[in-house]
């Protein structure tokens, strides 16, 4: 059986300082259920309790000062070592299993000493982690999370490795969208011709997650490879990841995209080429083995492995099973199982570590653009970590962790065979389940209910003002420790907001409107992209893509401008609105398409347009919206748009970020904040009551880069909110 | 103070004690001086021979081969799958309770939808409660909490709160389904049960119990993880079993030296009160409360004035820390309870907005204009 041969291996190599310690033998100790807390004051409670005294060493026989002693599971008992490596503590049987006298330190392995008696003074040696970090070294796999007979993180942590598996950490590398950004790529067209007309190129490339496989792509709308690096992917040129660029050709920009989604390639940590990810490194992305061999988090450095994230990869050479002597890094102070080779990172456990990757503030990375003067310190293009910092859930006791790690209270401990009988070095001692935590790493739309389901609250308050309905929406923030939407700066979320009356749907006639967030089938400037001619309207772009029974809707450039909460540089109070960048749209109306001809689009309904109202190509918003549809072109409809607009050197707008220099507005909802938009319907006489009715989307990709990329883009209903005028 | 003697315990508690026999308490708490037990000289009697409690703790799940099983089976599973093979009930279907249950009422209810409620307790005939903390009792192990919930006169369910094991987490919690004929009662998964027996009734999910009766891992609680039986909830001359009755008992190992009350009178003292027991069992001062939210709602024991209660001191005039509303600012606006965020929330339902959480569809009316008086009442 593996795994007894395993278990036993680790029982042998954990006790390995019993031989050499003064440690006397067992004490015939008795097996003593009872767990009560012993009195502190001299009191007899009958448990067994002695003092414990010692040493505790380095490899080199060197006493180390200021480590961390204490009983096995019992954190109560910790107490630090005096300059000469001396400890004394005091022991109470008050658990089941084997005890242990645990040893650590900070870039230490932890060790142990089991059978330990009193008046025998016991040794303990713990080894340092010695540097740096190992570039030979092999990612370890984890396993499946099925197998608990493999020799790996599944024989003990299974449901952990299993949890793991199904996260957004585990995807981090072979995530589609990310591939396809990373080489410049549409999977919207699938054949040389269309790729062609589309204006892209058909050619052969890197199959994303192998060491030498091709495969044909359709190079189209850019890319971190071919938009950063010169001589390849350029018109003409062949794609960055060609396997016949000249070696002169090839990309040495690459974005730093590896340094967090593919922490795991094997060799030098940091710099790497998102292509060079193929095994584990692709398969499972942000694996157990590379978050557990972060030793340290330097905030002061750029995100990911080798710089914020100090790997700590083992050197000294190990035997029998183990190439070099394992360690892995993690939250808990007393884990001295050798084949873990656990050493104490308590960052491990707070939002810091998290910081490693969600917190980023970045150059300009396109060569000749440089970042807007506002931007000196970099431009933040992730900022999930600041802005928990900066919210009512900065506190220790609700860390990232909190909400995306859950604890467990289903298990013993993190090895989930373990029997409180069980404990020992081996099993480790039971915890407390807030120091179980769930290797989910639980993204937004994970559990039940999920967790973007429990972010937002909306409330609706309504009015009339003669012959409109007004109405103010507000969306708190109230169950989220950072900004919603947070993260990656692709994800939005939309507010529509809908009256009907007895009448019928009422037309919206002020206020806010969805900007191009909310995405668009095409969208055009009348009197420029577009005119309206005599019973059509000329706008080859939209004639291009528009079916009948598609809407066009309409809205006028107020001058004004939101002036929004705001959060990161956005909240400064000193900003003007216009600063924020987010002017008013107000609506006009609403156009249905008949027709479409080479001649332009024919028409219905009735709306006083002027040249500059800006025309966005839509859809209608089902009656019967269903979570999880597909995103629709919703820009120009009455509501608003919570986002992080990243421009990029051509004033476009929502660039990926490897593309941005400047920001045009940011105003997602800070945690424990609301924001407020306002809104009019014109209400025809007669046709009250009025409900209103707020629906809130979450749009985890923009719908016009999900278009072009050929993504499969969804939005998802997290909050409403109505409320019914009477007359 | 003298020392209540078990024929005392007995008879209060109705306890199955072994007739005529003294006994000392059980083991006390760290530093516990107080000499609480129930031996009437403290002297003598020998717990270990002269006690024997009627109903052993349900046995935590065993494991079976660790090389077959890979999860550690929940604690819930340890109890009973019928309700008539717990300790409740001798004859479930006549409806005779077990005389070794105390039935109890805390004098401030938590709002369950109208649910009509029975509450009954039973802390081992050879232990005491854990009282050193008077405001966080510390049950014994093999202590179990049953209450019954009613709609109608349709019995729906019966939940119980055994602890199992002595580490604080040790708590099993369930829910046992009544049937039609209300002559038996079934356990229900973790998912709980939506709108049992056709009414609107839910039984609640093993995560919603949590939310309330477990830690700030998995929504708030306290640490007594009971949260009906306790020295301010029956600090009453009412019905049932009550903290003067357990004093007597000699059940608590740290008995008080004179029985609390809510001294808090009128209007004041009925708010802090249903704040107390429909909000305090999570926005408390404890570890255990929903973090990291500086809200508490719970109603120390000995609290003499209103302004001096944490209810108090942490709602009037504190601005909302993360619920934010057009229409509110602070948690409570004194004088103005249409702009006191806590009225809003108590108001809300099925949004994310709602409070608590948990546990109820609809709003209290009668706790809604109690509260409103009382924050329209504030100068």
């Amino acid at each position: 059986m593996r795994l007894l041969l395993v278990l036993s291996m680790a029982v042998s190599l954990s006790c390995s300082d019993k031989s050499g310690g003064t440690g006397s033998p067992p004490t015939g100790r008795t097996q003593v259920e009872d767990t009560a807390i012993p009195s502190d004051t001299g009191e007899d409670t009958g448990l067994i309790s002695f003092e414990v005294t010692g040493l505790i060493r380095d490899a080199d026989e060197l006493p180390v000062a200021g480590a961390m002693v204490l009983v096995g599971g019992e954190e109560d008992t910790m107490v630090l070592t005096q300059a000469d490596g001396s400890f004394s503590l005091w022991y109470t049987e008050v658990r089941l299993g084997t005890p242990a006298i645990v040893a650590a330190k900070i870039g230490y392995r932890a060790n142990a000493f089991e059978f330990f008696g009193p008046d025998e003074p016991i040794q303990i040696t713990i080894r340092e982690v010695k540097g740096p970090d190992n570039v030979n070294y092999t990612y370890q796999n984890p396993g499946d999370g099925e197998d608990s007979m493999e020799e790996n993180c599944s024989h003990c942590h299974t449901t952990m490795v299993s949890d793991f598996m199904a996260s957004a950490h585990a995807e981090a590398t072979r995530n589609p969208m990310l591939q396809d950004l990373y080489a410049g790529v549409s999977r919207a067209f699938v054949d040389a011709t269309s790729c062609a007309d589309a204006g892209g190129s058909w050619e052969l490339g890197v199959e994303p997650g192998t060491e030498t496989g091709t495969m044909e792509k359709c190079y189209l709308g850019g890319g971190v490879l071919p938009d950063l690096n010169v001589g390849c992917g350029g018109i003409g040129e062949l794609p960055c990841d060609s396997p016949s660029l000249a070696e002169s050709d090839r990309p040495e920009a690459f974005g730093a995209c590896a340094d967090c989604h593919a922490p795991g390639i094997n060799g030098v940590a940091g710099g790497r080429n998102l292509h060079e990810a193929h095994g584990l490194a692709f398969d499972i992305g942000v694996h157990c083995d590379t978050c557990h061999k972060v030793r340290d988090v330097d905030l002061s450095q750029p995100p990911g492995v080798g710089q914020r994230l100090i790997m700590g990869r083992p050197n000294e050479p190990g035997t029998g099973m183990f190439e070099y002597i394992p360690v892995f890094y993690g939250p808990i102070i007393d884990v001295p199982n050798v084949v873990m080779g656990g050493s104490y990172q308590p960052k491990f456990d707070s939002a810091v570590f998290c910081a490693g990757c969600h917190e980023q503030e970045q150059p300009a990375l396109i060569e000749g653009t440089s970042l807007a003067p506002r931007w000196a310190d970099g431009l933040p293009v992730h900022s999930t970590y600041s802005e928990w910092l900066e919210g009512p859930y900065n506190s220790d006791e609700t860390p990232c962790q909190f909400c995306h790690m859950p604890a467990d209270v289903g298990a013993t401990n993190a090895v989930e065979i373990t029997k409180p009988e069980d404990q020992s070095v081996t099993f480790g001692w039971a915890r407390d389940p807030s120091n179980i935590r769930q290797h989910l790493f639980r993204g937004p739309l994970m559990g039940e209910p999920r967790l973007v389901d429990t972010a937002l609250y909306v409330s609706v308050d309504v009015w009339s003002a003669g012959d409109s309905i007004q109405t103010t929406v507000s969306i708190a923030n109230v169950g989220c420790g950072h900004a919603v939407p947070t993260g990656e700066p692709m994800r939005s979320v939309v507010l529509l907001v809908e009256a009907e009356g007895e009448c019928g749907v009422l037309m919206a006639s002020g206020g806010q409107t969805v900007p191009d967030t909310g995405g668009a089938l095409a969208s055009a400037t009348l009197g420029e992209e577009a005119v309206a001619g005599d019973g059509l309207l000329m706008w080859p772009d939209g004639a291009a893509v528009a079916e009948p029974g598609q809407i066009i809707r309409i809205v006028r450039p107020t001058g004004a401008f939101d002036d929004y909460e705001g959060i990161g540089a956005f909240a400064d109070p000193s900003m003007g609105a216009e600063d924020k960048g987010m002017e008013i749209f107000a609506p006009v109306g609403d156009l249905t398409v008949v027709a479409v001809s080479e001649l332009g689009l024919e028409l219905e309904g009735d709306v006083d347009w002027v040249d500059g109202d800006k025309l966005y190509l839509g859809v209608p918003w089902p009656e019967a919206a269903v979570d999880g549809q597909r995103s629709l072109p919703l820009a120009g409809t009455a509501g608003t748009a919570f986002a992080r607009v990243l421009l990029d050197g051509e004033g476009n707008r929502h660039v990926p970020h490897y593309r941005a220099i400047d920001m045009a507005s940011d105003n997602r909802i800070p945690p424990g904040s609301n924001a407020l938009s306002s809104h009019s319907f014109s209400l025809p006489e007669g046709c009250g009551p009025v409900d209103v009715r707020a629906t809130v989307l979450y749009r985890p990709v923009p719908m016009h880069m999900a278009v072009a990329r050929g993504w499969d883009a969804k939005d998802y209903i997290i909050a409403t909110g109505e409320s019914r005028w009477e007359p | 103070m003298s020392r209540p003697t078990i024929a005392v315990a007995c008879f209060v508690l109705g306890l199955g004690c072994k007739s005529g026999v003294e006994r000392s308490g059980s083991k006390p708490a760290a530093g516990d001086d107080s000499g609480a037990g129930f031996s009437p000289g403290g002297d003598t009697a020998d717990p270990q021979t002269d006690c024997e409690n009627l109903f052993e703790p349900d046995t935590i799940p065993a494991w079976e081969d660790a090389s077959m099983v890979v999860r550690p089976p929940p604690l819930e599973e340890g109890l009973p799958t019928l309700l008539s093979d717990t300790p409740l009930f001798v004859d479930i279907a006549a409806g005779e309770v077990h005389p070794a249950m105390v039935e109890f009422e805390p004098q401030f209810h938590l709002w369950s939808d109208n649910a009509d409620k029975r509450r009954w307790a039973y802390i081992p005939e050879c232990e005491t409660i854990g009282t050193a903390d008077l405001n966080d009792w510390d049950f014994p192990v093999g202590t179990r909490l049953f209450k019954e919930f009613s709609l109608d006169g349709v019995r729906i369910e019966t939940r119980i709160l055994e602890r199992m094991g002595a580490e604080p987490w040790q708590w099993a919690q369930a829910s046992y389904l009544w049937n039609e004929e209300e002559t038996e009662a079934t356990r229900v998964g973790p998912d709980g049960l939506e709108n049992a027996k056709g009414t609107t009734h839910d039984i609640p999910s093993k995560t919603a119990c949590l939310s309330c009766h477990g830690s700030a891992e998995f929504g708030g609680g306290r640490p007594s993880r009971g949260l009906g039986f306790s020295a301010v909830q029956l600090s009453h001359s009412g019905s049932g079993m009550t903290l003067a009755g357990l004093v007597a008992a000699g059940k608590l190992s740290h008995p008080p030296e004179a029985i609390p009350t809510v001294s808090i009178d009128g209007l004041d003292g009925q708010a802090l009160g249903y704040l107390h027991a429909n909000c305090g069992q999570c926005h408390n001062s404890t570890a255990d409360r929903v973090a990291p939210i500086d809200l508490d709602l719970w109603l120390d024991v000995g609290v003499s004035a209103v302004e001096d209660s944490a209810a108090w001191r942490t709602t009037v005039g504190q601005p909302t820390a993360v619920f934010s509303d057009q229409h509110v600012s602070d948690r409570i606006v004194a004088g103005s309870p249409e702009d006191s965020a806590l009225l809003y929330r108590m108001a809300e339902r099925g949004n994310n907005a709602q409070m608590p959480p948990v546990g109820t569809e609809f709003s209290d009316p009668d706790g809604l204009a109690l509260i409103a008086e009382w924050i329209r009442s504030m100068p």
